[in-house]
């Protein structure tokens, strides 16, 4: 593997043979939603001439980095062409002539609304040679053994102290005051509430065009972008403290908005709050979500292109709520069934804020427990866990609830360092993080891949080839539930046999280094994120101006050519993120290893696995990004 | 409990005036007010159907619901507003008869085109931007009628294409049924008539009505049944007729050819049609070009379908 990175630096570096002005022709297809070759590989300074024409429908054609935008109509031989960075018009030509300039990967994409995933249609440019990307392998293979290198000399991954913890209630003035307000998360939820409401209007009722309907913009390109890049890693489970999806369920429950009525806890009817039900414990592990957000992530890419099914997903989701809340307890909901929720509760392992009991000595002497039974001014921990033991982000939903209730006062929102929950415990945990590497593989080929016959197979409902789907389907339930468990479990059985040590079993292994796989994995959702923002982002400017597309003009946006924002600098960002995630998978892993194993060559050999494994996972990230 | 009656007031007014103001504009733009003598038109172009339509086209119905061409119904004299939308792909909206357009109508953008309507009778308007299969059945009538007049009613003009009883595939290996098909699912119909008869109405072309396509045999220097018979059985077994080792017996075969393949050029490249006056609008209906779209051989179909559509018994 060294070899064979060695000699492609060493021909990436060669010196460039800069054929300037040898013309090369090509011919382009575009048909909904790809373009025919979707790849072209040229050298620098060759002179390219670009023929284009379309199929079915109205195309566009916006090669980043090289300042050209063009139309292409169906039944006609022309292009109209511009340069986007002048403003000026389109102007008719036969061919797209520009000169390849500094290599690298250029995606041309349709800049024409010319369907439902018009926003996916793309192909791709290289210019040789490939040199971030070559740059970016050997990068990759430089962590791997740097990381190892420095952890076998012991300059890292020693037992040390936990991490410094930044105690914000006590630090920002006010805070403390504001979250124990009985009103707290009501305001934060009521805007979201109203959002919502209208979202699922305008989903229902605007244009059935996904780029022009901001149930669609909004959420699936802003709140999503925001939630991957800064609501999970800066607020961890931010988002559940004001989401408004379990809102009207919690309200029929409760009966209240703000106070807290404690009657309602013990509630064996419908007409007194519900009956309270514990959830039924086969389900409370988390194999219910781990399905539903599979089978949400199948159709994904309907999903986010159709108005009218956000819209009607998001209206079932407040309806299962409102059952849910009727027959069960608290928020069995969110924590047992959310689809978002597997999500956020992997990911938030991650977050740079957590709740904890600031001294648990004191919380052992506690006779009260009203943080997790609420007292008369909190209601009891709604995600049923007990906050006096709190030591992981999963499964504490931020209400502050407990913060409320806690008569010592010993309760508290702490900062920490990125990444300081380590531990994954069970294995259905363990799937999620593999779950959702499979799914970020699977989204990239899809959505941002340069193929038109995978993105026509999960685009089922527009094309109505339902063998492709089940196809489609198949590999990505079969790549997450049993190729990729099952590669990581024979991993697990190698790094056991490395490490050669009798106490620690294969079972265990395949879990505790899991972990892993999360800062892999959120690192690489918001490497496929950025994209999406800064693609779209006048999407979501013009659709504000026009929510329900009807020709409104509220901001003066409306009519917004679509411009997006650096593309050319897209991989450039993709690298040193995915690069990060390795790093901090290994770092982290090793120390998980030194945990395991109280030797450290035997922790070093055990993890020798999943650290190549990890690394394979960036270096196919970084093919399907950058390469 | 005051706060409670606070905060249940802070979720449901403003639910309700969210609700209230979407529904009144809604309303309020969908409805065709009458303001003295101006009449406004919501038209929606939908190119899955291939028509341009009234109704709301929204989330919701677009993905259940096939929509029908809309017949605008006028008085002399009116003025006329249309406001111009699309619910899917980029379409161009073109009324020749009173000069309206062509517009680019994007998705998502709002374009009002006005006119007046001086002269009553019965006109058509067109989607002259290719946007999918339906296309070219993507016309519907305007009709102007007198004052006290009963307006006619114009049959709509329907996509065979959405009616998939009517329209199937052939399972034979004959040509001339695939150039039949071809001929209703490329739409070629809607421009050169039922059966390549011609006739249909080009505004302000020089070359209007659009050719007919049932003379081809004649265009095509096929001088008999018998020529027409063995042209077409030659073709169905051949795609390349350079490469025949010996003459048909067709008389004239290498004019035949020449013709031929002048005639799949046509097909291939499209044709521009002039206008007939200089100053006047462009003619609505184009040759497109087929090469990115038909096979070769899809072409051949199809004009071998035209050579037997041909009148033989008067000759």
């Amino acid at each position: 593997m060294t070899a064979v990175v060695c000699l492609i630096v060493v021909r990436s570096f060669q010196p460039t043979i800069v054929a300037a002005g040898v013309p090369r022709t090509v011919d382009i297809m575009a048909s909904q939603y790809a373009y025919t070759p979707h790849r072209i590989v040229v050298d620098p300074g060759n002179e390219v001439h670009l023929r284009l024409a379309s199929t079915d429908v109205v195309h566009g054609f916006y090669l980043e980095g090289h300042d050209i935008e063009a139309e292409v109509r169906p039944g006609s031989l022309t292009v109209w062409i511009r340069r986007p960075s002048t403003g000026e018009d389109f102007r008719e030509t036969e061919e797209i002539v520009f000169t390849a300039g500094r290599p690298g990967k250029y995606r041309y994409r349709c800049s024409v609304t010319c369907g439902t995933l018009h926003p996916f249609m793309q192909g791709e440019i290289i210019v040789r040679p490939n040199r971030l990307y070559h740059l970016s392998l050997v990068a990759t293979l430089g962590i791997g053994f740097a990381i190892f290198g420095l952890m076998m000399t012991g300059v890292i991954g020693n037992r040390t102290a936990p991490p410094r913890r930044i105690d914000l209630l006590n630090l920002v003035p006010g805070l403390r005051w504001l979250v124990t307000r009985r009103w707290f998360q009501f305001a934060v939820v009521l805007p979201n509430l109203l959002v919502l409401f209208f979202f699922i209007i305008a989903g229902l009722f605007g244009s059935p065009i996904g780029n022009r309907n901001i149930i669609v913009t909004v959420v699936w390109i802003l709140w999503w972008f925001l939630l991957i890049t800064i609501l999970v890693p800066a607020g961890g489970r931010g988002w559940c403290m004001v989401c408004p999806i379990p809102f009207a369920g919690e309200w029929l429950s409760r009966r209240r908005l703000v106070g807290v009525r404690r009657e309602a806890e013990n509630s064996r009817s419908l007409r007194d709050g519900g009956l309270n039900r514990r959830w039924p414990h086969r389900l409370s592990r988390m194999w219910t979500q781990n399905l539903l957000f599979l089978t949400l992530c199948t159709v994904s890419t309907i999903l986010v292109t159709r108005p009218a099914l956000t819209a009607v997903i998001l209206s079932a989701m407040v309806v299962t709520a409102i059952v849910v809340h009727a027959i069960f307890k608290r928020r069995s909901f969110c924590r047992y069934l959310c689809p978002l929720n597997a999500w956020i509760s992997v990911y938030s392992m991650a977050a740079a804020t957590e709740v904890r009991p600031r001294d648990t000595a004191r919380c052992d002497d506690c006779q009260d427990h009203s943080c997790a039974c609420g007292s008369s001014d909190a209601w009891a921990c709604p995600w049923m866990v007990n906050p006096s033991k709190l030591d992981r982000n999963n499964y504490c939903g931020l209400c502050m609830e407990c913060i409320k209730a806690c008569p010592n006062r010993n309760l508290t929102i702490r900062a920490r360092p990125l990444f300081s929950d380590t531990s994954i415990l069970r294995l259905d945990e363990a799937f999620l993080t593999l779950i959702m590497i499979a799914l970020v593989i699977a989204y990239t080929v899809t959505l941002l891949g340069p193929w038109g016959t995978p993105r026509s197979w999960s685009n089922v409902t527009e094309v109505g080839n339902w063998g492709g789907f089940a196809l489609h389907s198949a590999v990505v339930w079969f790549a997450a539930l049993v190729a990729f468990p099952a590669m990581w479990y024979g991993l697990s059985r190698l790094g056991r046999r490395f490490a050669d040590s009798p106490n620690v079993s294969a079972r265990e292994l395949f879990i505790r280094y899991s972990y892993m796989l999360v800062p892999v994995g959120l690192l690489a959702w918001i490497a496929f994120s950025l994209p999406l923002i800064m693609l779209n982002w006048t999407h979501i400017t013009s659709s504000l101006s026009d929510p329900l597309g009807w020709g409104w003009d509220l901001f003066g946006t409306a009519d917004q050519h679509w411009s997006p924002l650096f593309p050319e600098w897209i991989p450039y960002l993709q690298v040193p993120l995915l690069l990060i995630g390795l790093t901090v998978a290994l770092i982290r892993g090793g120390a998980i290893a030194r945990e395991l194993f109280p030797e450290r060559s035997a922790a070093l050999r055990s993890l020798t696995p999943h650290g190549l494994a990890c690394a394979a996972i960036t270096v196919v990230l970084l093919r399907l990004f950058v390469g | 409990m005051i706060k409670e009656r606070i905060a249940a007031i802070l979720v449901l007014l403003p639910m309700a005036a969210v609700t209230a103001a979407v529904t009144w504009f809604g309303w309020s733009s969908d409805r065709a007010p009458r303001s003295g003598d101006t009449v406004i038109f919501n038209l929606t172009g939908v190119g899955a159907d291939g028509v341009w339509t009234t109704k709301p086209v929204n989330g919701l119905n677009y993905w259940w619901q096939s929509f029908e061409p809309a017949t605008l119904y006028v008085t002399e004299g009116d003025e006329v507003v249309i406001n111009l939308r699309s619910a899917d792909v980029f379409h161009r909206f073109y009324l020749p008869a009173f000069s309206v357009g062509p517009a680019a109508i994007e998705p998502g953008h709002t374009v009002t085109v006005r006119f007046k309507a001086d002269r009553h009778g019965v006109y058509q308007y067109y989607c002259t931007s290719m946007c999918g299969g339906c296309h070219f059945y993507m016309r519907g009538w305007i009709v102007v009628s007198r004052k006290g007049e009963t307006p006619v009613q114009p049959p709509p003009i329907m996509c065979t294409l959405c009616r998939p009883d009517e329209l199937t595939r052939p399972d034979t290996e004959s040509l001339v049924d695939h150039g039949a098909y071809l001929y209703l699912e490329k739409g070629c119909i809607t421009c050169h008539g039922p059966e390549g008869q011609g006739g249909i109405a080009n505004d302000n072309s020089a070359n209007s009505p659009v050719p007919a396509h049932n003379t081809t045999a004649e265009k095509l220097f096929l001088e008999s049944p018998e020529d027409a018979e063995v042209f077409i059985r030659l073709l169905n077994e051949t795609d390349d007729l350079g490469a025949l080792e010996e003459a048909p017996a067709i008389g004239r075969f290498p004019v035949v050819r020449t013709r031929f393949e002048n005639a799949k050029e046509i097909v291939r490249n499209g044709r521009y049609t002039s206008k007939l006056d200089p100053t006047g609008p462009e003619p609505p209906l184009q040759m497109p070009a087929w090469q990115h779209i038909v096979r070769e051989r899809e072409i051949d179909a199809l004009l071998v379908y035209f050579v037997s559509l041909y009148p033989w018994e008067e000759g």
